[in-house]
């Protein structure tokens, strides 16, 4: 049987497995969804304030992203989770974690319909899914040749 | 066992080039390609996320405090995982030591190239704007338009219309029989549009032809010669030593493995796996005020040729400044400004140096020294740097960040080099190897320098000359 990424993950989750890796030490961990969630929402509550969007909204972008087999994302949960806070991350280590929480915020908008014209203002933003990882980080601004 | 006109080693641009203008030419010749890897086309890529079932860093010793190097191995090599920048090198590029006195010149000219760039150009759909013939002469327009560009772009070839050109690029700007259209999604390695040319939608006359035997999974260890002449080559595949044979050995592994298999077979001329180098980059944030990116119709639509070339060169290595269409360091957080942010790759210019090498390790495998890269791409780097003032000024800047030095630009070369002299180079300009007669070497292991150009479409253009002036 072809154990891939994602039934491990979905195994992991069954069962109840949680992480316990320690930071730093190269190990990844397998872990149930709820210290994503976590880190998921922090870095979206803090990052885009300014945006409605509910928990299950995130909570199931949070298992996308696990589910895609984001390496990152397992290893920060682990850090977050283990007690470090986000702002010693942070200072320890500025540019990558900002640019790793704005990629996650960037890729929860554009696989949203944050960006739709249509969209209705006052109505939590909708994500979609992360239906294709290789597409998962599209540009939607892209404008081609007719 | 049967005797082949031609024994090539390995498949990526340099050997698929090569065997295509062969075919061409004598399209009756029996020809043997050994590949160490296997043939993964665009579906097993896209299932497994992956361009190759073998790991690279695997694939070659080095001191794990060095820099890595990156390449595929498999059926196509760097066809399938190259981000599809097709750029030509500059007129200069080819008379470093004439021009500026340093480095070599190369022992072909711009003009002595040219024809062949347009040849293979139209086999693999450049896209591209004729205003870079500012820069890069031409005697043919690109097969496809440019890239609908980004508003920076836009904003720079308005301003510095000698110095900022569309990309030149392989990642189709309109679909064709073969080729979807580039959908931007910044996965290039992985192109889920089968838009980027690559050995599998490109060349198809090359991959099904009648006249090719494939060895694949089978590993070359050395060339075989005959009284100065190479024969064959000897491989190593399901557990056991094969040999092929042909009247000719075209050897195009990569910048590493090709000087280890001739160090393998005893042919340590003295420049052999000497110089092995690549492009010394760094990766910048720029943010913008009002100004809005990522409209373009590409990975990268943009390059700024502006600290390029120049009497700076004979100090400091050229730098090439390519302006990305995609979200490299994410969108910007702020409220309504999430596109006013813009991703730079700065690539510099490095000198091969001795220290800099391919050697073998006591088992015979590719053992690559690399303490660092040279002063001179220091040098480049810094001045790139100060002045890339220059090249934003058109812009509403609010800040540029310095966001690291790129660890590789998988673009390894230089380990081969043409020349004249046998004892600072390798092969001639055909890539004849200076020793061995009927021993052809392909890739970007035979460049002389290393220009601050993406080298693909050089290679390609390299071997397909060779191919032509020597079947």
């Amino acid at each position: 049987m072809k154990v891939t990424r994602r039934k491990l993950f979905a195994a992991a989750a069954g069962v109840g497995v949680s992480g316990a890796a320690a930071a730093g030490m190269g190990a990844h961990t397998l872990m149930t969804i709820g210290p994503a969630r976590s880190y998921i929402a922090d870095i979206i509550r803090r990052r885009v304030p300014q945006i409605d969007v509910s928990a299950d909204t995130i909570a199931l972008f949070a298992q996308d992203l696990l589910e895609a087999g984001d390496i990152t994302l397992r290893e920060r949960v682990v850090s977050y989770g283990g007690g470090l806070a986000a702002s010693v991350l942070r200072a320890a280590d500025v540019q990558p974690v900002e640019t790793y929480e704005r990629r996650i915020v960037t890729t929860f908008l554009i696989n949203s319909d944050f960006f739709d014209e249509n969209r209705e203002p006052s109505r939590s933003v909708q994500y979609f899914g992360l239906s294709d990882t290789v597409c998962s980080f599209a540009n939607p601004f892209a404008q081609f040749l007719p | 066992m049967e005797k082949f006109d031609l024994v090539v080693v390995g498949s990526g641009f340099g050997s698929l080039f090569f065997v295509q203008r062969f075919l061409e030419k004598l399209p009756t010749a029996r020809i043997a390609i050994v590949e160490w890897g296997r043939l993964n086309n665009a579906a097993w890529q896209l299932e497994n996320m992956r361009n190759s079932n073998i790991d690279t860093s695997t694939a070659h010793k080095q001191k794990s405090s060095e820099k890595p190097w990156v390449y595929t191995i498999g059926v196509g090599g760097g066809t399938n995982c190259w981000w599809g920048q097709a750029l030509r090198l500059l007129p200069s590029d080819f008379e470093m030591r004439s021009k500026y006195g340093v480095l070599q010149d190369w022992p072909i000219s711009y003009n002595d190239l040219e024809p062949y760039y347009c040849d293979v150009e139209e086999t693999m759909l450049i896209s591209g704007s004729e205003a870079i013939a500012k820069i890069c002469p031409r005697s043919r327009p690109f097969p496809q338009p440019p890239h609908r560009l980004s508003e920076p772009d836009r904003i720079l070839i308005e301003a510095q219309p000698d110095h900022h050109f569309p990309v030149t690029t392989a990642r189709a700007s309109i679909a064709s029989e073969s080729r979807g259209r580039c959908c931007a999604s910044a996965r290039c390695n992985l192109c889920p549009a089968d838009a980027k040319f690559t050995a599998f939608n490109g060349m198809r006359d090359v991959m099904g032809s009648p006249q090719i035997e494939w060895i694949t999974e089978a590993k070359v260890t050395q060339v075989i010669t005959e009284a100065g002449r190479a024969r064959g080559v000897l491989f190593h595949r399901n557990g056991k030593d094969s040999e092929v044979f042909g009247d000719m050995v075209v050897l195009g592994a990569n910048a590493i493995q090709s000087p280890a298999i001739l160090l393998a077979s005893g042919l340590d001329t003295p420049a052999t796996g000497k110089g092995l180098c690549e492009q010394y980059a760094c990766d910048l944030e720029v943010h913008l005020d009002g100004v809005q990116n990522f409209g373009g119709g590409s990975v990268s639509t943009g390059l700024n040729y502006l600290l390029y070339d120049g009497e700076h060169r004979s100090e400091a290595g050229a730098a090439l400044v390519n302006f990305d269409n995609h979200f490299r360091f994410g969108l910007r957080t702020e409220q309504g400004r999430w596109r006013e942010t813009m991703p730079l790759i700065i690539n510099v210019e490095d000198a091969p140096e001795d220290r800099n090498r391919v050697e073998l390790t006591s088992k015979g495998e590719a053992f690559v020294r690399h303490p660092d890269v040279s002063d001179y791409a220091k040098k480049g780097m810094d001045r790139a740097l100060k002045k890339i003032d220059e090249i934003l000024s058109p812009l509403p800047v609010e800040e540029v960040k310095f966001r690291g030095f790129r660890p590789t630009e998988a673009h390894l070369q230089c380990s081969l080099r043409m020349g004249h002299d046998p004892e600072t180079s390798v092969v001639d300009h055909l890539g004849r190897h200076h020793t061995v007669d009927d021993l052809i070497v392909v890739g970007s292991a035979v460049f002389a320098t290393c220009p601050p150009a993406n080298p693909s479409l050089t290679v390609a253009a390299l071997a397909r000359r060779s191919a032509s002036l020597i079947a």
